[in-house]
């Protein structure tokens, strides 16, 4: 048996789980089996299926450590996925969450400057929010300790936040000066918005992204949380593991790339011309090109749809071409199992 | 002698049971003391050292058990995603399973004392069989 099919059969025997959570566990093989390759180079990937055990097996575990319960609020639920937000997976609980509100008060650190060029975040549970502003200000909120408090640095126009792992909200303003923000952040969400010409490279593992871009390049990088960008980027990187993707891109000038292993991805590109390559392997593409464009096309499946409404796709077993017009921008999209549907 | 086959084979299930139902939570036990060791680790790993430590664990238990102590709030799991090469789940322990884990090895311990004394025959005087 191959790895694909081995991912794809296991995905099919955890039906009885959500979606949530057996793309989360068939990734972890996918994972667990690019470990194992690395190991033991020595071995074919016929050899190392052969000695996992086969998909129903796993499964059956799986229904027998986590029998369908009534899903009705808090009732059968772990206690850690109570009052979590809606998707928030088990691994957001923290334990000592529910003692520092007993014991602390809230604590607020503002502060600002002018001539900012970098900023630089990380932050572990804490949400980032930024507007654009006249001038760079922040305000970070949360129930720390000494111990924990956040660190706040600056040298020339480089300014360094880190929110401690007791921060819950770090609110920014971000002026014109702005060249670059790098953020990172296990499993506190981000909702940003640029201003012009500043680029941004934002990671998370858990937590969702959602960047309004003005110009400049973006690089979003997420494990399961979901992206989201939209606005004007001269170029864009998606990468995620089982998050969902959404695109609305204007004017972009150079080039889209957004791969994901399992989630779907949504674009929609309003004008200008770009390269664009969407990439999935579960997971469904849908693409809105401008009208009128002139876009060579490229693509692939194994096992899903192509749709396009702007003319017939014929498929072979893999692939399908398309050229409308001769422009000079080329669309690439592939997925193993998703479908392709393309306006 | 045919007697003693059928002997075997009821012992066999015997000890088969008694596997049965001791084994999973010394398997938890297991897992959140390997976590504890490496701090931060992820299932291929966790799989490779307790192999080496001597106990055979299939995926298809790590796995599963790996879900479940997320769930309960031992431990606590992220993905992280590399520059290069490919994404993991790292999991580490919470400040509950972390005193889950020591309050149930000092347990541990009192049993096995326990346990000793018992097959010592040093407190035959006050002994009352629970079975």
């Amino acid at each position: 048996m191959t790895k694909q099919a081995y991912i794809d059969e296991l995905a099919a025997e955890l039906g009885f789980m959500t979606v949530e959570e057996r793309d989360d566990i068939v990734l972890e093989f996918d994972s667990h089996l690019n470990d194992a390759r690395e190991s033991r180079p020595d071995l074919s990937e016929e050899e190392l299926i052969a000695r996992l055990p086969p998909p129903a097996s796993i499964a059956a575990t799986y229904l027998a450590e986590f029998p369908r319960q009534a899903q009705s609020e808090g009732d059968g639920k772990p206690f850690s996925e109570r009052g979590g937000r809606p998707g928030a997976s088990s691994s957001d609980f923290r334990f000592h969450d529910f003692f520092r509100y007993a014991r602390r008060d809230e604590e607020e650190l503002s502060g600002g400057a002018e001539g900012i060029e970098r900023l630089v975040i990380e932050s572990v549970a804490c949400d980032i929010s930024a507007r654009v502003g006249s001038e760079f200000s922040y305000a970070i909120r949360g129930r720390w300790d000494d111990e924990s408090k956040p660190l706040i640095s600056q040298q020339g126009g480089l300014w360094r936040i880190d929110c401690g792992r007791d921060a819950d909200m770090l609110e920014l303003t971000l002026p014109e000066s702005l060249v670059e923000l790098i953020a990172t952040s296990a499993s506190g969400d981000m909702k940003i918005s640029l201003p012009d010409e500043a680029n941004a490279a934002l990671r998370s593992a858990s937590s969702d992204i959602s960047l309004r871009c003005a110009g400049g390049s973006a690089s979003l990088t997420s494990a399961s949380g979901d992206l989201a960008l939209e606005g004007r980027a001269t170029d864009a990187q998606l990468k995620s593991a089982s998050g969902d993707m959404d695109l609305m891109l204007s004017g972009v000038c150079s080039s889209i790339d957004a791969s994901t292993k399992s989630g779907d991805i949504q674009a929609r590109i309003e004008d200008g011309s770009a390269d664009v390559k969407l990439q999935s392997m579960s997971g469904d593409l849908s693409l809105r090109l401008p009208e009128a464009s002139s876009y060579e096309l490229e693509a692939e499946t194994v096992s899903g749809d192509i749709q396009s409404s702007r003319g017939s796709v014929r498929r072979g077993l893999v692939g399908a071409k398309l050229r409308y017009g001769d422009g000079p921008a080329l669309v690439y999209a592939k997925t193993l199992s998703g479908d392709i549907r393309i306006a | 002698m045919p007697e003693s086959s059928a002997f075997d084979e009821e012992l066999g299930r015997a000890i088969d049971k008694w596997r049965g139902q001791s084994r999973k939570g010394f398997l938890e036990l297991c897992l959140l003391a390997c976590v504890r060791g490496a701090l931060k680790t992820y299932g291929f790993a966790m799989l490779e050292s307790l192999r080496r430590s001597g106990l055979e664990l299939s995926e298809g238990t790590l796995y599963p058990l790996l879900t479940r102590l997320v769930r309960e709030g031992m431990l606590a799991s992220t993905w992280d995603m590399p520059e290069e090469g490919h994404p993991r789940k790292y999991y580490t322990l919470t400040l509950m399973g972390l005193s889950f884990l020591d309050e149930v090895l000092k347990e541990r311990l009192k049993d096995e004392k326990a346990l000793d004394a018992i097959l010592s025959g040093r407190c035959a005087n006050e002994e009352d069989n629970r079975d």
